[in-house]
């Protein structure tokens, strides 16, 4: 197989610290509720601060998915060879 | 521009300050190349896996957002108005999408010093038919890319120049220049003058938010100046039940295709840490909201305040008029103040960069595929290293032959070229997402399922040319053929993989 053939205690402790943010749940389930959020189908009437209210939900929502996503990459993603 | 929107009123003085701009490149350039460690391939093509923070950051960021961004989404925003803000999450989305690949494609490519996305797909698949077919599709992506953004520079440096500089003599000496300092530099070069361009880029999409909303008044005036007349009130309006389905289809398919682009997927290779990678695409998280935004919202006021450009029967030519919005907020701007002149001349600089940086990053990963994945591997498969990279320089300015000559007489909107070859691109998105975290994925259900959703997208694209419908089916039920294309190729890599498991435990069985 393509992927590590390393057997060694060490080598297998150091592929364990490794902690990758795609087999995470919470970060599916994080992900899943802002795409959610995203899709501009919600039944969001009137004007928000001279803006439709959908637009500035859509902004919002955009807004939250990229802070998310920060602390995904910052706490989520974990790997033994950082410097 | 100049043959298509408004001609403006670029001085002496601002023309020298884009020749400097233009020509400090080539220093750079030579200045890589002093600083050049040996002539490996991941030197040349990676910069020797050593980009830090500042370089990763702006060279993503300017790679990312090219002229198309400046032009096309204004554009697109002016014809679509609050409903083309799918764009701001469309670019938040790539990044979403380097999440699911890139922590575990970066320790993968450490260890075993991939070059190419080609060289992932034959370590992971150990198939030269796939590895082939995907560099194919990658560079055909490619390739629309950088024509289009060739296209673009020949245009605006027509634009600057009033039409003193011809939009031929545009493309060919930019295309030289580039030529020049990535043959010096390589990854290098094209880094470093990626991160002045990302830098003036950012300043550019500030400046350009301040002088719309200084010239034209506040948003919500606009808005407001939209919603109250019945012939652009749906500019304003929540999308409906298919605009919705298209919104989620955009967010999905761009998301996953841009964030595969080889150039994109090259630079993950060359961070020289996780943690700097991991930073720099957390920065690169927040930058929908200050360049796609800022797009969309320089479209919405434009649509309030010069209305008559939706058609592309307005204008003719081969930009559509509502791609020229841009320039038409400059030339009121340039025409207001000293000022605001001098402000436009440092947004054309960016323009003219966002422009430059992605031709030139797609110019290289193009030279990069077809040495290490098609010239290595099948025609010089002992060459030294040395070898390959002068292949690869040689390669890049053969390329520009006919890039240059197609740029110089392509005819079509930006906007529809970005839509095409993502269709295409999309469908090598499970070789890449599945096969980094599955390690039962076999070779021939991904080639199968890559040819199917090509010849689903393809069919479904030129399905009335074929004669199979009326007319080309874009979209289905909301939906881009492209996402439709890659359901099909899921489905068929997940029963590929279902019948390859029973027959090899019925083998197992008989044994």
């Amino acid at each position: 197989m393509p992927f590590s053939t390393k057997h060694d205690k060490a080598a297998a402790k150091h592929r364990r610290a490794f902690i990758d943010p795609a087999r995470r749940p919470w970060v599916w389930a994080g992900f899943a509720l802002l795409l959610a959020g995203l899709i501009p189908v919600w039944p969001i009437e009137g004007w928000w601060w001279g803006i439709p209210g959908w637009a500035v939900l859509a902004v919002l929502m955009s807004a939250a998915t990229s802070a998310f996503t920060i602390f995904v990459l910052i706490k989520g993603w974990r790997d033994p060879d950082d410097v | 521009m100049t043959s298509n929107g408004p001609p403006l009123p670029f001085g002496p003085g601002a023309l020298a300050f884009v020749g400097i701009y233009v020509l400090s490149l080539l220093g750079i350039g030579f200045f890589a190349y002093r600083k050049r460690r040996g002539d490996s391939l991941g030197d040349f093509f990676l910069a020797g896996r050593d980009m830090g923070f500042a370089v990763l950051f702006l060279t993503l960021f300017a790679t990312q957002y090219s002229g198309n961004t400046l032009l096309g989404f204004s554009g697109a925003a002016y014809r679509n108005g609050l409903g083309f803000l799918v764009a701001v999450h469309f670019m938040t989305a790539v990044v979403v999408g380097y999440v699911f690949f890139a922590p575990r494609l970066y320790r993968l490519s450490r260890r075993e010093l991939f070059i190419t996305p080609g060289d992932f797909i034959y370590f992971r698949f150990g198939s030269h038919f796939l590895r082939i077919l995907i560099t194919l599709i990658m560079i055909f992506a490619l390739l629309n890319f950088t024509l289009a953004q060739m296209k673009t520079l020949g245009t605006v440096f027509e634009t600057v120049s009033q039409g003193r500089i011809p939009l031929w003599a545009g493309v060919i000496g930019l295309a030289l220049v580039m030529l020049v300092y990535e043959s010096l530099g390589g990854m290098r070069s094209v880094a470093w003058t990626d991160a002045i361009q990302g830098g003036i880029l950012i300043a550019g999409f500030f400046l350009l938010l301040y002088v719309a909303l200084d010239q034209l008044g506040p948003l919500s005036e606009a808005l407001a100046q939209l919603a109250a007349q019945p012939e652009t009130a749906k500019k304003v309006a929540r999308p409906d039940g298919a605009g919705g389905r298209t919104w989620l289809s955009f967010v999905v398919m761009v998301g996953l295709g841009i964030a595969i682009y080889p150039h994109s997927i090259q630079r993950i290779f060359a961070a020289r840490s996780s943690r700097i990678l991991k930073r720099s695409l957390a920065v690169m998280a927040i930058t929908p909201l200050t360049t796609s935004l800022v797009a969309v919202i320089i479209g919405v006021l434009m649509a309030a305040h010069v209305p008559g450009l939706d058609h592309p029967t307005a204008g003719g030519g081969a930009i559509v008029p509502s791609e020229t919005v841009l320039p038409l907020l400059c030339l009121k701007v340039m025409q207001a103040s000293e000022t605001g002149y001098w402000l436009v001349v440092v947004i054309f600089a960016a323009l003219i960069a966002a422009v430059m940086s992605t031709a030139d990053s797609a110019l290289l990963s193009i030279s990069s595929m077809i040495t290490k994945d098609l010239y290595a591997p099948y025609f010089r498969p002992n060459a030294p290293e040395a070898h390959l990279t002068r292949a690869g320089k040689g390669i890049a300015w053969l390329l520009m032959v006919p890039i240059v000559w197609i740029a110089i007489g392509y005819d079509g909107t930006l906007i529809q070229l970005l839509s095409i070859k993502l269709e295409v691109l999309v469908q090598c998105a499970p070789a890449v997402y599945l096969g980094v975290h599955s390690r039962r994925l076999a070779a021939g259900p991904v080639a199968l399922g890559l040819v199917a959703g090509l010849v689903f997208t393809l069919g479904l694209h030129w399905s009335g040319d074929l004669g199979l419908t009326e007319s080309n089916t874009g979209r289905l039920f909301g939906f881009h053929t492209g996402l439709v294309g890659l359901g099909v190729n899921l489905c068929v890599i997940a029963f590929a993989t279902f019948c390859a498991r029973r027959n090899s435990s019925a083998d197992a069985r008989r044994v």
